[in-house]
């Protein structure tokens, strides 16, 4: 439990960098017109913190970037949606990394993000019922691709940092 | 390496694929002029989108103030406003892709179909 205080402060720079990278992506106009697709570029930082660190370090920043970034844009509401989204996508996202090591982290991109779209979906369905259901492929599309490209810029951007 | 590499690159691209098709499938359906408009997955309205003649709106009110308004014009039906943050209903336009347009936080839906789809949706 025992942490360095250089550790605490590299933490909590990486937790502002999510925070702002999440808030200036709620702000941009949606990329497609249906529901539950985003980039998830504040995963990246997510990810870099998972492989430099550790699933804890990694779990404590996801948890501090949401809180601040549902602050910074004013949408409180949406916080338990996003705890939730994001806890079980990192929870998945440390799984894949503990199974395949450093050079699964761009899968662990991809499957964080097939599983955050899959728990929306699942709760989609569970308010809208089944009328929904043809928007799967459409969610799983796009978790593949956002997944990937968050997997793989984590990948480029943990490379070029100092160890 | 390159073994454990394997796996993940062949779920990753199983996944696009049977996605891709997927997606193809669906917006390559039939497109009906049935409308249904549902709230919290109960069937609200029906509308035959063919023989509309003068463009109305129709007026969804939830419990707690949300609110959506819809066009209605000949042969097509679209989102004209709505109450939630992200107005992705209103940007979805009309239903022309076979995709319903969903309102998520408001819990409205509005689906196209033709008329016997509509009945299997309805049992």
């Amino acid at each position: 439990m025992h942490m360095q205080a250089k550790e605490i402060a590299a933490l909590g720079v990486f937790a502002a960098a999510g925070a702002g990278i999440h808030a200036a992506e709620a702000l941009l106009p949606p990329i497609v017109p249906i529901p539950g697709i985003k980039p998830g570029l504040a995963n990246i930082i997510t990810l870099m913190v998972l492989r430099r660190y550790s699933p804890r370090a990694a779990a404590m920043v996801l948890i501090v970037r949401i809180a601040i970034a549902a602050l910074l844009s004013g949408n409180v509401s949406g916080l338990a949606y996003s705890l939730a989204g994001g806890i079980l996508s990192f929870a998945v996202s440390a799984f894949v990394y503990r199974v395949l090591g450093r050079d699964g982290l761009w899968f662990a991109g991809v499957a964080g993000a097939l599983a955050h779209n899959g728990a929306q979906f699942a709760i989609a369905v569970f308010i809208m019922g089944k009328g929904v259901l043809v928007y799967a492929p459409f969610l799983a599309v796009a978790g593949c691709i956002t997944g990937l490209f968050t997997g793989l810029a984590a990948k480029f951007a943990s490379d070029k940092l100092s160890p | 390496m390159k073994a454990k590499q394997a796996i993940p690159i062949g779920i990753t691209a199983a996944v696009l694929i049977a996605g891709l098709i997927g997606c193809i499938a669906v917006m390559s359906r039939d497109k009906g002029s049935t409308a249904q408009i549902y709230r919290e997955n109960k069937l609200l309205y029906t509308i035959d989108l063919d023989s509309v003649k003068e463009p109305y709106n129709i007026t969804i009110a939830g419990d707690h103030g949300e609110e959506n308004i819809i066009r209605v014009e000949h042969g097509s039906i679209s989102m004209e406003s709505a109450s939630c943050p992200d107005k992705l209903c209103v940007s979805q336009g009309e239903s022309h892709t076979g995709l319903p347009i969903v309102c998520l936080p408001n819990k409205v839906r509005i689906v196209v179909t033709d008329e016997q789809e509509a009945d299997a949706y309805a049992g």
